[in-house]
């Protein structure tokens, strides 16, 4: 099959940057589901998963009653698939999965567990079989419907519209445009030459002036790459090079754009150009712009025919195809589903677990196709293998460390909800060799509290009944609040190294106490103040309900029964005990290392 | 450099394709093209795991050191091999102008590049 050579053409507005505030999801896509539960096979196999260990695993999940808990799915992560397709179809590696995926679907259902795989809307899997979805959505869907799957996982890796990894780097001449110089406007009045340095507006957040060699211009056009923990999630990704026009009538005139190209980050080939904005924005052009030779030789685009209307017009210079294109491939799985829906399969719950790393802001957009997606590039690369555990970190380089990707996932509360989907922390590392038993229990306790899907990582062998590492995964109260039917996400109210606006910054020093207030459906609030630093904390760290009901009070099932309460049952979700507090006031007298104090608070 | 003949330096033996996939080195599609050129990351993996499920040699558990390595997350599932290597010292970095260390993890290995990391592996 013959790939195409350039993104497709979006002629659905619905997959616009300017419409993914609209609220409404693809033809498919199911809202109002919580945080799937389960059991992943990559932190504790890696690549080196078996259908003998997948089915250990899954008895395990079933001897400690974690099935009962609401840990449903079992997801084969990558290194399952033959390394290329067979009559251009998926199927199963046949050393390592002899009996086929349809014949493990049956027996994990047989369980009463759901089945989970993993594929890529690249050409290739992460570890490099040349099985990825990209071109083969339609027959992908089809083949894992009839192998009745219950949930899929979908990675990023070669993917062809972005540089994402192993993917080519020169692919950010899509999602950059070119640096602008100006542009010549020709028709609706007196030619005019409108500088991009002195009469361009950039909006949002990237773009940049820059000079060379006496020349100014702008580069930088398009959205940043958050596969990295170094930006925050929380405000503009991404940016355009507006110019504000005047015309006197409705008219139509011809823009002739001076450019350069290059095959960078900050400076593509992909141009945009639009005239005003959200769903009444008119779209002139949206492709790849002749190529100028190198990135400091300007030259002029041939004319590009835009409407004006009368009065002031903005238009925009920009490239918003990093998160378009993600979207639009993540779309063509869905539909493939969908089709196969109405071909005559027989229709069933299938869980999108979007794994582009956080790469593309996919909390803008994710909600329109998926269940879930990941914020960040992998909580570890030290994953485990048969008889080694692997290995994880409290707080590591780049994004490998529990704080790491809490400290992102914490601020992203307002992206996630039963109508959308959620934010995705990764698998969890509970088990893992690096993490103690405090660790593992503020580990679950973020995650319990950031609606983050809960896929256990490990080798569920090595669990046993009653152990420290069972009573964490099992502990019912977390759990709950996860499951919670509210469906809020928790807001951090309170940060000692951030008083302001402790909900919207992003925090890297964890030598720091947080606060976590979290609405449940019963009218109750769950609360956790969590030390994330490795010091124990010996002051004391309070919330009152002012503060709490100063976050939360929009999102609350009964904020005015909350705040006029004269009493609070405070049950301790660890220890179970149970104290009434008449001040409104909640307070831990210190913290010891990493540790997390977890109450649910209950107006009476 | 091929697989076949990288896994023979390794193996000291003939059928080295065949011991490294019973030893979980190579997987079942390595097997079925001994002869592509291997890379400096397929390098890393093959001599990381030879290490690990051959010699026995724990793993290096803090990796934070091997960031200095520009490209190291660049390769979501070889990170761990292409760190081990490196902290032990079996496989070097590239140094480029201004002090950039890249490991360069898509370019092909070179055979003397091959034999300096199996010999010091070896010890």
């Amino acid at each position: 099959m013959k790939l195409s050579e350039r993104p497709m053409e979006i002629t659905d507005k619905a997959y616009r940057f300017d419409l993914f505030n609209d609220g409404i999801p693809v033809p498919g896509k199911k809202c109002g589901r919580l945080p799937a539960m389960g059991w992943n096979s990559w932190n504790a196999f890696g690549s080196g998963n078996t259908e003998v260990l997948t089915k250990r695993v899954a008895e395990r999940m079933v001897e400690l009653g974690l099935d009962k808990l609401g840990y449903k799915y079992v997801v084969l992560d990558d290194g399952c698939y033959k390394s290329e397709r067979v009559n251009g179809l998926l199927s199963n590696e046949e050393e390592k999965f002899p009996s086929g995926f349809k014949a493990l679907a049956d027996h994990l259902h047989s369980m009463g567990l759901k089945f989970g795989m993993y594929n890529d809307i690249g050409t290739n899997l992460c570890a490099g079989a040349a099985v990825g979805t990209c071109g083969h959505e339609a027959e992908d869907a089809q083949t894992y419907i009839d192998w009745d799957i219950d949930f899929i996982k979908v990675d990023n890796c070669y993917y062809l519209w972005d540089n994402a990894t192993f993917s080519n780097s020169e692919n950010a001449r899509y999602t950059y445009a070119p640096a602008i110089k100006g542009i010549r406007i020709k028709g609706c009045g007196p030619e005019v030459y409108l500088d991009a340095v002195t009469k361009g507006i950039i909006s949002g957040s990237g773009a940049v002036i820059t000079e060379e060699d006496g020349t100014g211009f702008v580069k930088g056009i398009g959205t940043y790459d958050g596969t990295g923990p170094d930006r925050s999630p929380v405000g503009d990704l991404s940016s355009e090079l507006r110019f504000s026009i005047l015309a006197d009538e409705d008219c139509e005139a011809d823009i002739f754009v001076e450019y350069a190209t290059g095959r960078e980050p900050e400076i593509g080939c992909w141009l945009q150009v639009a005239v005003g904005e959200g769903d009444s924005a008119g779209y002139f052009y949206d492709d790849l712009l002749p190529e100028s030779g190198s990135k400091q030789t300007f030259i002029e685009s041939g004319a590009i025919k835009i409407r004006l209307k009368k009065g002031e017009n903005t238009l925009r210079l920009m490239n918003h195809r990093r998160q378009e294109n993600t979207l639009c491939s993540y779309a063509e799985l869905v539909k493939g589903f969908e089709d196969a829906f109405k071909k005559g399969s027989q229709r069933k719950d299938i869980i999108l677990s979007i794994c582009e790393w956080g790469k593309t802001q996919p909390q803008n957009w994710g909600y329109k196709v998926g269940d879930s997606w990941r914020i960040l590039n992998d909580i570890t690369f030290q994953v485990g293998a048969d008889g080694d555990p692997g290995h994880a970190n409290w707080s590591g380089d780049y994004t490998t460390g529990v704080t790491n990707q809490y400290n992102k996932a914490v601020i992203m509360d307002e992206y996630s909800g039963l109508d959308k989907g959620w934010n995705d922390p990764d698998m969890m590392m509970i088990g893992m060799d690096g993490l103690d038993e405090t660790m593992c229990k503020s580990h679950m306790a973020m995650w319990c509290m950031i609606n983050s899907p809960l896929m256990l990582g490990l080798d569920l062998r090595r669990v046993e009944k009653g152990d420290w590492i069972h009573k964490i995964i099992s502990n019912k109260n977390l759990i709950s609040l996860n499951q919670d039917p509210l469906g809020v996400q928790a807001k951090r109210i309170y940060s000692s190294l951030e008083k302001e606006n402790p909900d919207k910054i992003y925090l890297r020093d964890n030598k720091r106490v947080d606060i976590l207030a979290k609405p449940l459906a019963d009218g109750s609030i769950a609360l956790a103040f969590i030390n994330l630093d490795t010091e124990d904390v010996t002051e004391k760290t309070a919330a009152d309900k002012d503060l709490i009901l100063k976050y939360l009070r929009g999102k609350m099932k009964d904020a005015d029964a909350f705040e006029n309460a004269k009493a609070y049952t405070v049950t301790d979700l660890w220890s179970e005990e149970t104290k009434v507090n008449e001040s409104g006031v909640f307070e831990v007298p210190g913290l010891k290392a990493c540790e997390t104090a977890m109450w649910r608070i209950k107006p009476s | 450099m091929s697989l076949k003949d990288f896994l023979t330096i390794v193996f000291e033996s003939d059928n080295a394709i065949e011991k490294a996939h019973n030893l979980g080195i190579i997987d079942m599609h390595e097997t079925e093209h001994p002869e592509e050129k291997i890379l400096r990351k397929d390098a890393a993996k093959i001599l990381h795991l030879y290490m690990h499920n051959v010699l026995h040699i724990k793993d290096e558990e803090d990796i934070s050191s091997a960031s200095g390595l520009k490209d190291l997350y660049d390769c979501r599932v070889c990170v761990n091999h292409i760190a081990q290597v490196y902290l032990k010292g079996i496989m070097k970095a590239r140094e480029y102008p201004g002090g950039l260390l890249i490991f360069d993890s898509n370019s092909e290995i070179t055979a003397s590049e091959a034999k300096e990391a199996i010999l010091k592996m070896k010890g």
